[in-house]
């Protein structure tokens, strides 16, 4: 039986990048493998541990990170996003991420490193859905951002009170159901109307929605995935906007 | 042909026979009945556990399709601000919409949402209370009582006044892995057990897959004409767990199951249901002896409908993939017209297929497409006429 058209059209099942020249960034007979598989299969009791020795040995944070937690994840992203895997294997792998970023963040904040920007994210009023923007929600914080995550069922009063409390660069809503995507809408009319559209970067998401939803309901941006989110949340940053007050 | 009874076109068509036209099986949700039922003058609008066949047999369904599983009642129950309502599995359910809003400003709220055509959206109901969530609970747990009178009786009611003519569908939706992530465990508590704890999962799966055997053994023994199972393992772009997750943890309790079902009726016809992609195991409902397979969701991974008709459209019946995310609710009227004509060509050449919006209609559905689509569907749905020529 021909099952071929079934099979993810793309690229060929991808690989893990092992970090260039991170031997010179580690202690004498460091290795990385074991935690980059531990990422890999979700284990985030071993992910745990690994990090707080890793903070012991005194390697630095940022090291950490790119070398030690990114590799399994980046390829649990790509894989996800290559249909390879799916929502459970992703959320393990997210699970044992945040465990280790736990660990990682407060060092990263104390020597004055920079979030890339601030993303509120959150999933429109009537629709309680969360699981998906959970997922890009760990991976906005992976590529950097400070995310708050407003959870599900938000009103559009509280995307904008938050964004201006915050200071916000980007704002994302999920809608899940064909009834709730229309709050996407009324949500940046609000935002609109409130005199702040022009100071946020507005992404939306969510399986009834798509890119001609976007621009009609006026978003800056649509991810067909996480990983697409987070790309395009990374371009958009860098996008021009007014100033908050 | 001459014109066939209902009941005997839906019943050909599952079995790949010849018959006069496309059977037809609408399904709405209450707000979008009501508002299609005023047209008509049609007052008992009753959906779920309530459901009353009136409106939907007016608009053309082949068949009845009566709702036992535990979907039936959550879903379409009006369910008060700030109330958790428990249903018979002791999952508990509340309203979206409404965090930290007054009555008042509920009313209020409710009454801006004419948008997309004369509807009124109302939010819709969520659990929020999942009963299963460590062994303790597992088993200190009680099933639900699958000979509940309850459950069973209206169905007797529906056989008398109906299968004479219609078709006759009893749905236990949802069944088995959907059962267990969205209403038993939760949806994420499910994902992560699946790893952490797989013996709550199997544990949870087992209690699901005997409850259901046997509500499903006892309503067959009603004289049904048909048993769908609804499970919903499809996300928008593939599946929701991997294929080979699925062989493991649903499979093999389905097969059990079926065989079960069998042995009650060995010619019940047999429906299995998932919402989004669940094309990569069309092939083994097959394998299971499933009879009639949907809904084809169109706007997601399985939207190559040819080449799923070609594949598998010999070996089992196919219902729905008309699109109600985006077609039906935002197109305009040609776009509607011209969507149910392509599906007809897709999917219903050599018979094997029942016409059917990929869902429920829901409330944001304008009045006028759904007009087009019952137009559509008589002027592209007769066998011997174009395009089923």
């Amino acid at each position: 039986m021909n099952t071929e058209f079934l099979d993810y059209e793309g690229p060929e099942e991808p690989e893990l990048q092992i970090p260039e020249g991170w031997e010179s960034r580690a202690p004498e007979g460091w290795e990385w493998q074991t935690l980059w598989e531990a990422v890999e299969t979700g284990d985030h009791i071993y992910t745990d541990e690994r990090v707080r020795e890793s903070i012991e040995m005194g390697i630095d944070p940022r090291v950490i990170l790119d070398d030690g937690l990114f590799p399994g994840f980046n390829l649990q992203a790509d894989r996800f996003s290559a249909m390879v895997i799916f929502i459970p294997e992703m959320l393990i792998t997210a699970r044992a991420m945040k465990a280790g970023l736990a660990l990682i963040r407060p060092l990263l904040a104390a020597q004055a490193e920079k979030p890339i920007g601030t993303f509120v994210i959150g999933t429109v009023l009537g629709d309680m859905h969360d699981i998906g923007q959970s997922i890009v929600t760990i991976m906005l914080e992976n590529a950097g951002f400070n995310v708050i995550n407003l959870g599900t069922d938000v009103h559009p009063d509280k995307f904008i009170e938050t964004a201006l409390n915050e200071k916000a660069d980007l704002v994302g809503f999920s809608a899940l159901l064909s009834t709730t995507v229309y709050y996407q809408k009324v949500t940046i009319e609000e935002f609109q109307n409130a005199g702040h559209r022009e100071k946020v970067k507005i992404l939306i998401g969510g399986a009834p929605t798509s890119p001609e939803w976007a621009e009609e309901c006026g978003a800056d941006g649509w991810g067909k995935d996480a990983v697409q989110a987070v790309r395009l949340a990374l371009k958009l940053v860098e996008t021009p906007r007014e100033v908050w007050a | 042909m001459k014109e066939l009874l209902p009941r005997e076109r839906f019943a050909r068509a599952v079995r790949h026979e010849k018959v006069d036209r496309v059977p037809l099986l609408y399904r709405m949700k209450s707000e979008a009945k009501e508002k299609i039922a005023r047209i008509y003058g049609i007052t008992k609008t009753g959906t779920g556990m309530k459901h009353n066949p009136e409106l939907e047999l007016r608009l053309g369904n082949d068949a009845i399709i009566y709702q036992i599983g535990i979907n039936a009642q959550f879903s379409h129950r009006p369910i008060k601000i700030g109330e958790t309502w428990y249903n018979h599995f002791g999952v508990g359910y509340g309203k979206s919409g409404l965090k930290g809003r007054t009555p008042e400003e509920h009313e209020e709220f409710t009454k801006t949402q004419d948008f997309w055509g004369p509807a009124k959206v109302v939010p819709e109901n969520f659990p929020n209370f999942h009963p299963i969530t460590s062994m303790e609970d597992l088993k200190n747990y009680t099933w639900p009582d699958p000979a509940d009178p309850e459950l069973l009786d209206p169905i007797r009611t529906l056989l008398e006044e109906y299968q004479d003519e219609y078709f006759i569908i009893v749905d236990l939706s949802s069944t088995l892995i959907e059962a267990a992530y969205a209403h038993v465990v939760g949806t994420q508590n499910f994902f992560l057990y699946m790893f952490d704890q797989p013996e709550l999962i199997d544990g949870v799966l087992d209690g699901l897959t005997e409850y259901y055997t046997q509500l499903g053994k006892n309503v067959i023994d009603l004289g049904i004409d048909m048993i769908r199972v609804g499970d919903d393992v499809g996300a928008q772009q593939s599946m929701m767990i991997s294929p080979l997750q699925w062989r493991q943890l649903a499979k093999p309790r389905f097969q059990y199951m079926f065989d079960e079902f069998r042995k009650s009726n060995n010619d019940i016809f047999i429906k299995l249901h998932s919402c989004g992609d669940y094309s990569p195991i069309i092939g083994d409902m097959i394998e299971l002896g499933v009879d009639l397979s949907g809904l084809m969701q169109p706007t997601g991974g399985n939207k190559n409908q040819v080449e799923l008709k070609k594949m598998f459209g010999k070996d089992i019946a196919f219902i729905g993939g008309f699109d109600v995310q985006r077609l039906l609710p935002r197109g305009q009227v040609e776009q509607v017209r011209q969507g149910v004509c392509d599906v007809m060509k897709n999917l219903a050449v050599d018979g094997g297929y029942i016409f059917s919006p990929s869902h429920y209609i829901l409330a944001d559905v304008p009045i006028q497409n759904i007009f087009a689509m019952l137009e559509a569907q008589r002027d592209f749905g007769t066998y011997g006429k174009y395009p089923l020529n």
